[in-house]
């Protein structure tokens, strides 16, 4: 299977060389592809210099518009499996194998951090928790780990993510596919590391926004797509 | 319909349309997107010079008085023209995206046929 670790990146300089090394001198069985998310650091001269392979967006378009760009480069060039992988060094490509077995029977499958360990008590984990329920309560499916950015996608997802106008790699697209274009999803078990450098884009206003988006979409406008 | 509330529509409705031709004199706004605000400015300037259109439909849906319909009848165009507003702007963002993806796809490409070449 030929496979593209999307690796979205909005400034990401103190880190995206510490991972695409790792990865590259790891993993060199894996093609990768850095979208750089017009980022104002120096993620593009890093890229630049150490001739990373790039995808250079010229103006920010969020993490779903940069992992699109990456998904249309994959379909143009014939990939059959696209992995959404982190620039700050979260994910952990020893699970990599893990993940692209999977797809053999499902359409995208989730890297997870509670297969088979349970969560812990936060408020990151209630909202994932929230949003395990609305997809539970809409599609009948259980997904203990919706919020992961852990994820491998197959043919059929790719052509379908790499077209649509609201198909970003969040839970809510997760359900729409599952849903209405019955699309199968499934989970397998991974570690996550600490992030390297940077902040998390995660604080009370952009969560609260970010769940109200979530409820909205799985509870209300599913329905309507 | 009182006369001064005739003339604020009628003033509104000249300044409206002064606005409306400065802008697309200067060529910051195309004429189809004129097109609404020159009808609606028409409009204004109607209802101030006849008044009696705004009187009959007031009576005629049961308004107390013509400047409630009048109220109503902006409020609702407005409400129109913001839901219009915000789609054009989704469609816009839509279109941006799309042709940095594929601008910044095209560059890789690019410098990825070059690099075979050599």
């Amino acid at each position: 299977m030929k496979a593209l670790l999307v690796i979205p990146a909005y400034n990401e300089e103190e880190c995206i060389e510490t991972v695409i090394d790792e990865l590259t001198s790891s993993y060199p069985e894996y093609d990768y592809v850095v979208v750089n998310d017009g980022s104002a650091d120096a993620t593009a001269d890093i890229c630049r210099r150490r001739q990373y392979r790039f995808i250079d967006l010229p103006i920010n378009l969020g993490l779903a518009g940069a992992f699109q760009a990456g998904v249309k480069y994959a379909k143009q060039h014939d990939y059959d499996c696209v992995i959404q992988f982190d620039a700050d060094g979260q994910h952990r490509a020893e699970y990599l194998p893990a993940l692209i077995e999977g797809l053999a029977d499902s359409d995208i499958v989730i890297g997870s951090r509670f297969v088979d360990k349970p969560k812990p008590r936060s408020m990151r984990m209630l909202g994932s928790n929230l949003i395990a329920a609305m997809i539970k309560i809409t599609t009948g499916k259980t997904i203990k780990d919706p919020t992961s950015g852990m994820r491998a996608y197959g043919q059929r997802a790719i052509s379908m993510l790499a077209s649509g106008p609201n198909l970003g790699p969040e839970p809510d697209t997760l359900a729409y596919l599952i849903k209405k274009k019955g699309v199968t999803v499934s989970e397998v078990p991974v570690n996550m590391s600490e992030r390297l450098a940077g902040e998390s884009y995660l604080n009370v206003k952009s969560s609260t926004k970010y769940m109200f988006r979530m409820a909205i979409s799985v509870m209300l406008i599913q329905f309507f797509r | 319909m009182s006369l001064a509330l005739r003339i604020l529509l009628f003033l509104g409705a000249i300044a409206l349309f002064v606005f409306l031709m400065r802008s697309v004199r200067k060529a910051n706004m195309r004429i189809e997107d004129s097109l609404f605000w020159i009808v609606l400015s028409a409009v204004i300037l109607l209802l101030s010079v006849v008044p009696d259109i705004a009187t009959t439909l007031s009576d005629a849906f049961g308004f107390i008085a013509p400047v409630n319909f009048i109220f109503l009848l902006f409020i609702f165009i407005l409400l129109v023209k913001g839901y219009l507003t915000s789609k054009r702007i989704s469609e816009l963002d839509l279109k941006i995206k799309e042709l940095t993806q594929q601008l910044a796809i095209d560059k890789l490409n690019h410098h990825e046929r070059e690099e075979r070449e050599d």
